[in-house]
């Protein structure tokens, strides 16, 4: 009886998490399929008009396209410097690399909306106000923690010895690291970059400070569009995003499954 | 010279202000197999690691096949490599482990398949090919990894305590197969192991190596029964150890009487006599030689199964304590009774401190 009733208070509190953490999602999505003018719900008929409408503000798909540059150009840099960081911070003696680890987590400790005051205070102290270029530089930084701990993570997970084993077996340290620890690390890399990509693309507090108003990214063209309005077209541009971080785990938790195919 | 395939120095290595392996001398023979064998923490395997070229010696030189390869990295070396993790390659089928070395030197690329081919079947692992490592079975894996080392026929073969990792009985065959097999190849081996009986079973010398030292290199046999130090002497089981002093009239004798040995045993500069637990005998029948005899009170006598051991105060010695094993069939005196005990001649050994 006891048992049961633990179960029981179990599945209710599950239900009542994910419940708490999907409904408003759920409620965004079945609204962007709303066909009124406004944004109600329930909703009384289907239509995928919205989706249509709001994609071809020019607001919504330039901004798109911005955070999506954006978002590569802050991965193609916070991929191989975090891979770097991981690699160097294993080989070096604890001394050093742990104090360097907690430098590269800090960005995640850090409140977001203090760390975005930093940026923006650095990039004027650097003389950095071309908006893209400073968005881009904060938006690296940001991300990089993710990577370099995804990275670690996989080197943790490496079979002990095989770089050596590798050396005994006549590789340089390159092909060791072609041949060998990158091949191993490509699960770690893929999923850090993977989530650099999302966190970079919905970020909100970091570009808010830094961006200009002629090149929003596109949360911060959501934010400003429904100061002004507030029809479902807003929640069909957030499907979308949804859609596309979805996306993105799901191909992650396929490639890292996979990993003899990926090696 | 050119029959030596690996030359050791006066090799030091030293990590911070300790020193892992002191002055350390060794030269393996073409076709030899040399195991060093010595407790946990002796500097066997960081000897192991610098053979490879993974760990830079503080001072002196390492030789394989005549070059000296002191300062080259482990890839420039003539060397095959057993992890004791075994550090097979997760991403790779067992065939591309096995090739690995092949294609890292540029070798036999035309015969690549068939080298392959040929180093798996030795090791008896014929269509698994395809596999990856860790759908295989620990003595599988372990069998990769050897196939893996072999197959560049390095000029010398490196075994770091291989089958530390396997259940008794799968260790056992795999020491004799694999023995057999190096044999059969003709590989230069060295081997690192903390168990006697894995070494003496493999080995056609054996270097017992503590504190960073090179304590005696010799033939397994000699090892057992003739260890040339005390420490040597302990860790092969002869734990009866008494000092040795030398009369006026050149006759040997210890604390518990004069010693009779037999004559080849008398070259060795007297320090130290030493016999094993299971030398020492009841002297109740009358001896036909003894090469020490001595009187001892038994203060504990422990069952063993096959054997029974017991605790020995000799009288003229009440200070040591000597152990002896004896077998459980036969007649035992209780504890707390005064006996006469014989060592015999042959089975008593001089040696160093």
């Amino acid at each position: 009886m006891k048992n049961r009733l633990a179960t029981l208070i179990g599945i209710v509190w599950l239900s009542a998490v994910i419940g708490f953490v999907l409904a408003p999602l759920l409620i965004a999505l079945v609204v962007s399929f709303s066909d009124s003018e406004l944004i109600s719900f329930p909703i009384s008929s289907y239509s995928v008009r919205w989706f249509a409408t709001a994609w071809q503000k020019e607001i919504f798909w330039r901004s798109a396209l911005n955070s999506l540059w954006l978002a590569l150009a802050a991965v193609a840099v916070a991929g191989p410097v975090g891979l770097a960081a991981a690699l160097a911070i294993r080989r070096a003696p604890p001394a050093i690399a742990q104090p360097i680890e907690a430098v590269l987590m800090l960005p995640l400790l850090v409140p977001a909306i203090v760390l975005s005051l930093s940026l923006l205070v650095a990039s004027v102290i650097t003389g950095i106000t071309d908006a893209p270029l400073r968005l881009w530089a904060a938006h690296s930084v940001v991300v990089l923690p993710y990577v370099v701990r995804t990275c670690l993570a996989s080197l943790g997970s490496m079979p002990r010895q095989v770089e050596e084993a590798a050396r005994t077996l006549g590789a340089s340290p390159w092909r060791v690291f072609r041949h060998v620890t990158l091949p191993l690390m490509r699960p770690g890399l893929f999923a850090g970059c993977a989530f650099a990509f999302i966190l970079s693309f919905d970020n909100v507090s970091v570009s808010l400070f830094l961006v200009n108003q002629k090149t929003p990214t596109l949360p911060l063209a959501i934010m400003n569009y429904v100061e002004y309005n507030f029809d479902p077209g807003v929640a069909a541009v957030s499907a979308t995003m949804v859609a596309l971080s979805l996306a993105i785990a799901w191909l992650v938790e396929r490639m890292v499954g996979l990993r003899k195919v990926l090696g | 010279m050119s029959s030596l395939a690996l030359q050791i120095d006066a090799v030091v290595k030293r990590f911070g202000a300790t020193t892992a392996v002191n002055n350390l001398s060794l030269d393996v023979t073409q076709g030899e197999f040399v195991s060093l064998l010595g407790p946990s923490g002796c500097g066997k395997t960081t000897t192991l690691r610098m053979i490879a070229g993974l760990e830079r010696p503080s001072a002196g030189t390492i030789r394989i096949a005549g070059i000296d390869v002191s300062a080259m990295p482990p890839e420039a070396r003539d060397i095959g490599m057993v992890f004791q993790s075994l550090a097979l390659f997760p991403h790779m089928t067992v065939a591309d482990n096995v090739a690995f070395g092949l294609r890292m030197r540029g070798r036999a690329t035309d015969r690549l398949a068939e080298r392959v081919r040929e180093a798996l079947d030795r090791v008896r692992l014929s269509g698994f090919e395809d596999r990856y490592p860790d759908t295989l079975s620990g003595g599988q894996q372990q069998r990769v990894a050897l196939a893996r080392a072999i197959v560049t026929s390095p000029a010398v073969l490196l075994l770091d305590e291989p089958f530390s990792a396997l259940d008794r009985s799968l260790r056992e065959a795999l020491t004799l197969e694999f023995s057999g097999l190096l044999r059969e190849i003709g590989a230069t081996t060295v081997f690192v192991t903390h168990d006697q009986e894995e070494a003496f079973a493999m080995s056609d010398r054996v270097a017992v190596i503590e504190g960073g030292r090179l304590m005696q290199c010799d033939a397994p046999a000699t090892v057992f029964g003739r260890p040339s130090c005390t420490r040597v002497a302990r860790f092969v089981g002869m734990s009866n150890l008494l000092p040795v002093t030398k009369g006026t009239d050149g006759a040997l004798r210890c604390e518990l009487g004069p010693l009779s040995l037999v004559a080849d045993a008398r070259g060795v500069p007297p320090a130290v006599v030493g016999f094993r637990p299971d030398d020492i005998r009841l002297a109740d029948p009358a001896p036909d030689s003894a090469g020490l005899q001595f009187s001892a009170r038994i203060s504990r006598c422990t069952f063993r199964g096959r054997q029974v051991q017991l605790e020995l105060t000799p009288d003229l010695a009440p200070g040591h304590s000597l152990r002896m094993l004896a077998e459980s069939g036969s007649p035992i005196p209780e504890t707390g009774v005064v006996r006469n005990f014989l060592v015999a001649p042959e089975r008593l050994h001089l040696m160093g401190e």
